[in-house]
C-alpha cells in the first residue's frame, strides 16, 4: 500500500489517520475479526464502533457477534471490505484509479465502481463520511472520463444499491446523465435499464427538468467540462474539473 | 420482479420475525446481528420499509397482548380494583400493600424487558429508521413501541369494568403515598420506578415534553389526592392542635413532600406539590391560626416565641411575597403595645403628682414648702419621661431582635414597624420633649462611667427614635432649650459626645437642623477664650483701684440661643426688647471694662445683659452677735453662690444701716428686676432655709410679693462654708408644665406660620401661578422633614399673605388658583 500512498484519496484528518493506519497494518492488539469466507481482516472494536451505529451495536448488544468478536459480512466483495476498514482506520481509500489511468476505460469503470461500493456500505453502516467521500469520488471520476456503456452498468448498481430517498449519490448521477442525455438516448443498453426499470427513467427525466440543473450545471467556459458545484456559503462556482471560478 | 421482490420479503421477514422472538424471550445472544441487520436492510432498500414497519407493529401488539398483559392482569387482584373504584377493600393496609408492591413490580417488570427488548431491536432495525422512517416522517419503532406499551398495557381495559391498568396503578401509587403520609414505610423504590416508567412515556408519538404521561395523568390525580389530604389534616389541625403545631406540622410536610419528590415521585412534580401545601396548609387557614387564643401571633410576640416566629415568617413568605398577614399583625401589635405605653405615662403622670404631694405632706407635714413639692412631682414627671423613651425603647429592641432573627431582616417588614412605631411615637403629643429630655438625661450624667461602645449604643437609641418623630422642629426647639441649659450651667458630661449626637443629627435631620446648635457650642468654646482674654487684660492693666471682681463670661450670639426658654421672657417688654437691670455701680464699672475689651476687636457689635443668666459668688461676712452662745458667738464668712439677680439684691444690702429694712417694692424700682423674678430670686435668699440671708416680714413660708420688707439676716447660720442658693427654676432640665407646654406651642406655631409663609412665597415666586390643592400638597412636600403642616394654619397663612399683597386669587379660574405678585 505504501507505493500507492501518493495515489491514495485524502480525506481530512491526515495526522489521525497516519497514526490509525498504523493500528491497522499489523493487526496488533486486534479484538475484532472480520470475515469474509475465511478470509480474516484483524480489526478494533473501538476503531469501528466510533464510526458506525450498527457495528457499535453488533458489539454492545448481546447477540452472538458480541461473544465470539467476529462479524461475517457475507454479501460484500472482499477488496470492498478492505477498502472500507481502510477507510475506518484512516480516512480515505483507494479507488483503483490513478490520475494518469483514470481516462482509460477499465481502471475508470473500476473506480466508478468501487466508489459506488463503498457508498453502499457507507449507507449501510451509516458511517456519513464514507458517504461523502464516496459520492465525491464518484463525481470526480464521472467528470474525468465519461464513458457512456459504463455509466449506463454503474447507474443500475446505484439505483439499486440506494434507498429510495437517498438522492445524494443517485442526484450525482441522473444529473451526469441529464447532461449527457443525447448521447444516452442513443445507447441501447441505457434505454433497455429504462424500459426495465420505470424509475431510472423517470429519476433521468426529472434531473433533464429540474429547474436548478440549469442554475447548477454549466458548462466551464474554461475547460468546456461542466460543473455542477457550488462552493459552501459563497455566491460563486467552482469548476470541478479545472478549478475555474466563476 | 414484484413476484419476487414479495418472496424475497417474506424471506427476510421470516429471518427477522423469528429473530424478534428470540430477542423478545431473551435469546438474542445465538443471534447473529448481520444476519438480522442485513434482513431488515434488504427489506428497506427493496423500498419495503412500510411492510416492515407495520409487520414489527404487529408482532409487538401481539406480544403484549399473549405475553405481557396476562402476566399483568394476574396481579391486579379483586381487591386492588375495589380499592381503585373507591370500596373498602376490607383488607388491612399491610395487605393492601403487599398486593400493590405486586402489582408494582410486575409492571416494572414488563416495562424494564420492553425497554431492554425495544433497544434490542431498534439496533437490528437500525437501517429502517435511519432510511424509511426519517424519509417518511415516520416515528421510530422505538417510539411506536413506546405508543404500542401505552396503549396495549397501560391503557388495556380490565375485564368486566371500565378500569385500566393505569387507573389500578394511579390507585396503588397513590394509596402507597398515603401510607407513607400516614407514617408507614413503604418501598420507594418499587414507585419510583413505575413512575420512572410514566415519565418515558408520552401522550402522543410526538413526545413533547410537556405531555409525558406523568405529567398528563398521573400528577394531577397525585395533586387532587394531595389537597384533599392536606385539606382535611389542616381542619384537623385547626380543630385539635395550637397555631405552633401548626407551624411545626406544615414545616414537617413541607420538607416530607420535597423529599417524596426526590425519592418516590418525580422532581418535576416539587413545586406543584409544595404549592398544594402552601394553599391548603398555610394560604386557607393562615387568618384562623393567628388569631388562635394562646398561641396565635399575639401570643408568639408576647413571649419572645422566636422559633415559632421564624416559621411563620418562613411559611408566609413562600405564599405572600408582601407577607400582609404577618406586616398587619405585627403592626397592630406594635400599635397596642405601643398605645399602652403612652397610656401609662398619662395616667402615672397625674398619679404620680398626687401621690407625691399626699406623701410629701403626710411625711413632713404643713412645714414643707410649695416649692420643693412642686418640684419633686416635676421630677418625677421628668423620670416618668424618661421611663416612656425607655419602655418606647425597649419595646423596639423586642420587635428588632425579632425582626433580625425570625424575619431574615425582611424589608417590607421594616418599613411596617418603622410606620408603626411613628404612628404612636407622634400619637403621643409629648414625644419631642420626651426624648429631648431622655438625651438630656444621658448627656448630664447617664453616660457617666460607660464605655464608647456603650455610649454609642444610647446615641444610637436616640438617633433612632429622632428618626420617628414627625415635628422635627418641636424637637429641635426643645433640644435647644435642653442643650442651652446644660452649656450654661456647665451640665454636660462630655463635650465631645455632645458634639457626636449633634452629628448625628446632621445626618439624620439636615444641616439647617445643626447650624444653631453648632452656633451654640462655637459660642461656648468663643467666651471661654474670651474670659481667659480679658483676665489677662486686667492683669496687664493691673492698676486700676476698685475691688476685683472676678468675670467668667459668655457672650450668647442672639439667633443661636433660645432666649425665650432660657427664661428670658419676664424681662422682655412686649415688643421683644430686653428691660435692662439697673445695675449696681461696681457691676456697672465691670461691664463697662468688659465692654471695652470685647469692642476693641469686634467693632460694631451690641452687648446686652442678660441678669436672669448666671450666677455670682459673694463673699458674705456675718457679724459675731453679742450675747449669744455657740456659733453666733463668732464672726461667719460663707462664700454664697447665687444667681446674678440674687447677687444685685444683695448689693443694695451692703449700703443699708443695722436693722435697716427694703420693701418689696424698693428692691423692685432700685433694681428694675421683673417682679416676678425678683419674687422668685428673694424666696431663694429670705425663705429657703439654706441660703437665708434676708429676713422677710411677715416671716412666712409664701411666695414674696409686694409689700413684703426684707433687711440683713445677721443670724444666718450654716455649716457649710461655701453654700449655694438652691434656684427653683431653671438650671435643671425637667418637663414643662401645662402653661409652658402651651407656651411653647404657641411659640412653635407661630414659628411654623413663618416657615410656612416662606415657603409659600418660595414655590409662587417659582410657579407664578398654582392651584390651591397644587400648593398646599407642594408645601408638605417640602415641611416633611421638619413637620407637618396643620392645613387650617396653610390656610390662614394663605389668607394673610393675600392681605400683605404677596399673592392674589385668580378671578373666574375653575379650581381655586393663586397668583404670585411681585
Amino acid at each position: 500500500m505504501s507505493s500507492q500512498e501518493a495515489d491514495a484519496v485524502h480525506g481530512p484528518a491526515q495526522s489521525l489517520a497516519s497514526l490509525t493506519a498504523n493500528l491497522l497494518r499489523p493487526g496488533r492488539y486486534s479484538d475484532l475479526n472480520i470475515n469474509y469466507r475465511g478470509k480474516v481482516f484483524k480489526a478494533h472494536r473501538n476503531a469501528v464502533a466510533f464510526q458506525s451505529k450498527p457495528l457499535a451495536a453488533e458489539i454492545d448488544d448481546n447477540f452472538k457477534e458480541a461473544k465470539i468478536r467476529s462479524d461475517d459480512l457475507e454479501d460484500h466483495d472482499p477488496n470492498i471490505i478492505e477498502k472500507f476498514i481502510d477507510f475506518l482506520y484512516t480516512e480515505q481509500y483507494d479507488d483503483g484509479g490513478s490520475k494518469a489511468a483514470k481516462t482509460s476505460a477499465p481502471e475508470a469503470s473500476n473506480a466508478l465502481h468501487t466508489n459506488t461500493a463503498l457508498y453502499i456500505v457507507g449507507d449501510k453502516f451509516d458511517v456519513t463520511a464514507l458517504k461523502t467521500l464516496a459520492k465525491e469520488e464518484y463525481e470526480k471520476t464521472l467528470s474525468a472520463s465519461w464513458n457512456c456503456i459504463l455509466f449506463t452498468s454503474n447507474l443500475k448498481l446505484v439505483y439499486a444499491g440506494t434507498a429510495k430517498n437517498d438522492r445524494l449519490l443517485m442526484g450525482v448521477a441522473t444529473n451526469a446523465a441529464a447532461n449527457h442525455v443525447e448521447e444516452l438516448v442513443k445507447n441501447s443498453e441505457f434505454a433497455e435499464l429504462c424500459q426495465c426499470d420505470g424509475d431510472i427513467g423517470f429519476a433521468v427525466l426529472k434531473s433533464c427538468h429540474s429547474p436548478t440543473l440549469q442554475a447548477l450545471v454549466k458548462k466551464c467556459e474554461s475547460c468546456q467540462q461542466y460543473y455542477g458545484k457550488k462552493l459552501h456559503h459563497q455566491p460563486y462556482y467552482t469548476c470541478s474539473s479545472c478549478g475555474y471560478t466563476y | 420482479m414484484i413476484g419476487s421482490d414479495a418472496g424475497d420479503f417474506e424471506t427476510q421477514w421470516d429471518i427477522l420475525r423469528s429473530a424478534l422472538r428470540e430477542i423478545h424471550t431473551k435469546n438474542a445472544s445465538t443471534l447473529s446481528f448481520e444476519q438480522i441487520y442485513r434482513a431488515s436492510y434488504k427489506i428497506v432498500l427493496k423500498k419495503q420499509g412500510d411492510k416492515l414497519y407495520d409487520r414489527v407493529k404487529e408482532f409487538e401488539e401481539q406480544w403484549f397482548g399473549t405475553s405481557v398483559m396476562p402476566k399483568i392482569r394476574t396481579l391486579i387482584t379483586t381487591n386492588l380494583v375495589n380499592n381503585t373504584l373507591g370500596g373498602v377493600s376490607g383488607i388491612t393496609a399491610n395487605e393492601r400493600r403487599m398486593t400493590g408492591e405486586e402489582f408494582l413490580k410486575g409492571l416494572k417488570t414488563s416495562w424494564e424487558d420492553h425497554i431492554t427488548t425495544m433497544n434490542m431491536t431498534t439496533d437490528v432495525l437500525m437501517y429502517m429508521d435511519r432510511v424509511y422512517c426519517t424519509d417518511n416522517r415516520k416515528a421510530s419503532i422505538f417510539t411506536t413501541s413506546m405508543g404500542l406499551f401505552r396503549d396495549h398495557i397501560l391503557r388495556s381495559q380490565l375485564t368486566g369494568s371500565d378500569l385500566t391498568t393505569f387507573d389500578i396503578l394511579n390507585s396503588v401509587i397513590l394509596d402507597m403515598v398515603r401510607m407513607e403520609r400516614d407514617g408507614d414505610v413503604i418501598n420507594k423504590a418499587i414507585v419510583r420506578s413505575c413512575v420512572y416508567m410514566l415519565e418515558g412515556l408520552y401522550e402522543s408519538d410526538e413526545e413533547n415534553e410537556s405531555e409525558k404521561l406523568y405529567i398528563t395523568t398521573f400528577e394531577p390525580a397525585f395533586l387532587n389526592a394531595s389537597r384533599e389530604f392536606y385539606q382535611k389534616e389542616c381542619t384537623a389541625l385547626l380543630r385539635d392542635s395550637d397555631a405552633s403545631t401548626w407551624l411545626r406540622q406544615t414545616k414537617k410536610r413541607l420538607i416530607e413532600e420535597e423529599t417524596r419528590t426526590q425519592t418516590t415521585i418525580s422532581m418535576l412534580t416539587s413545586q406543584k406539590i409544595a404549592k398544594v401545601i402552601e394553599s391548603e396548609m398555610i394560604s386557607s387557614r393562615l387568618s384562623e391560626f393567628l388569631a388562635m387564643e394562646g398561641s396565635g401571633i399575639k401570643v408568639m410576640i408576647e413571649n419572645d416565641r422566636y422559633e415559632d416566629l421564624t416559621l411563620l415568617y418562613q411559611l408566609i413568605s413562600r405564599v405572600d411575597q408582601s407577607k400582609e398577614p404577618l406586616k398587619q399583625a405585627l403592626s397592630e401589635r406594635v400599635r397596642e403595645l405601643g398605645s399602652e405605653i403612652n397610656k401609662m405615662i398619662i395616667n402615672t403622670d397625674f398619679s404620680n403628682v398626687a401621690g407625691a404631694a399626699e406623701d410629701g405632706e403626710a411625711a413632713e407635714g404643713a412645714d414643707k414648702s410649695k416649692a420643693p413639692r412642686q418640684q419633686s412631682a416635676a421630677a418625677k414627671q421628668t423620670a416618668a419621661a424618661i421611663r416612656w423613651v425607655d419602655d418606647v425603647l425597649t419595646l423596639k429592641d423586642k420587635f428588632d431582635s425579632m425582626w433580625k432573627k425570625c424575619m431574615n431582616e425582611d424589608l417590607i417588614l421594616q418599613t411596617a414597624l418603622t410606620k408603626s412605631f411613628s404612628d404612636f411615637i407622634n400619637e403621643f403629643p409629648r414625644c419631642s420633649e420626651y426624648v429631648s429630655l431622655f438625651i438630656d438625661n444621658n448627656l448630664k450624667g447617664g453616660i457617666k462611667g460607660k464605655t464608647e461602645a456603650e455610649i454609642d449604643a444610647v446615641l444610637d437609641k436616640a438617633t433612632t427614635l429622632l428618626r420617628y418623630i414627625q415635628d422635627k422642629d418641636m424637637f429641635e426647639r426643645y433640644y435647644k432649650k435642653h442643650l442651652a441649659r446644660r452649656l450654661l450651667h456647665g451640665k454636660s458630661e462630655s463635650a465631645d459626645v455632645e458634639r457626636q449626637m449633634i452629628s448625628r443629627m446632621k445626618l439624620e435631620i439636615g444641616n439647617a437642623f445643626t447650624t444653631k446648635l453648632e452656633g451654640m457650642f462655637k459660642d461656648m468654646t468663643m467666651s471661654e477664650d474670651l474670659t481667659s482674654g480679658y483676665r489677662t487684660h486686667i492683669q496687664n492693666l493691673g492698676d486700676l483701684d476698685r475691688k476685683q471682681i472676678d468675670l467668667g463670661i459668655n457672650v450668647l450670639t442672639t439667633n443661636y440661643w433660645p432666649m425665650e426658654s432660657m427664661g428670658g421672657n419676664n424681662s422682655r417688654r412686649d415688643d421683644g426688647t430686653q428691660i435692662p437691670c439697673t445695675w449696681p455701680n461696681e457691676i456697672h464699672l465691670l461691664q463697662e471694662s468688659f465692654k471695652a475689651f470685647y469692642l476693641k476687636e469686634r467693632n460694631g457689635r451690641m452687648l446686652t445683659w442678660l441678669g436672669f443668666l448666671g450666677s455670682a459668688d459673694m463673699r458674705c461676712v456675718f457679724p459675731k452677735i453679742p450675747g449669744k452662745e455657740g456659733i453666733l458667738s463668732r464672726e461667719r464668712r460663707h462664700e454664697i453662690n447665687v444667681p446674678t439677680y440674687g447677687m444685685v439684691v444683695l448689693l443694695l444690702f451692703n449700703d443699708l444701716a443695722e436693722g435697716e429694712t427694703l420693701s418689696f417694692e424698693e428692691i423692685q424700682s432700685r433694681t428694675n428686676i421683673p417682679p416676678q423674678d425678683l419674687a422668685r430670686i428673694l424666696h431663694t435668699l429670705a425663705v429657703n432655709p439654706k441660703a437665708k440671708v434676708l429676713t422677710k416680714d411677715p416671716a412666712n413660708k409664701d411666695l414674696p410679693k409686694p409689700g413684703d420688707k426684707f433687711g440683713f439676716n445677721a443670724s444666718f447660720t450654716s455649716k457649710a462654708v461655701k453654700i449655694k442658693a438652691p434656684v427653683m427654676l431653671g438650671a435643671v432640665n425637667r418637663v414643662e408644665g401645662e402653661e409652658e407646654r402651651k407656651d411653647t406651642e404657641d411659640r412653635n406655631d407661630e414659628h411654623r406660620g413663618n416657615v410656612i409663609d416662606t415657603v409659600i412665597v418660595r414655590i409662587m415666586k417659582a410657579r407664578k401661578t398654582l392651584a390651591h390643592t397644587h400648593l398646599f400638597s407642594e408645601v408638605i412636600g417640602q415641611l416633611a422633614t421638619r413637620f407637618k403642616p396643620d392645613v387650617g394654619m396653610m390656610k390662614r397663612r394663605v389668607e394673610s399673605l393675600i392681605e400683605r399683597e404677596y399673592l392674589e386669587r385668580v378671578e373666574g379660574a375653575e379650581v381655586s388658583t393663586y397668583a404670585y405678585l411681585a
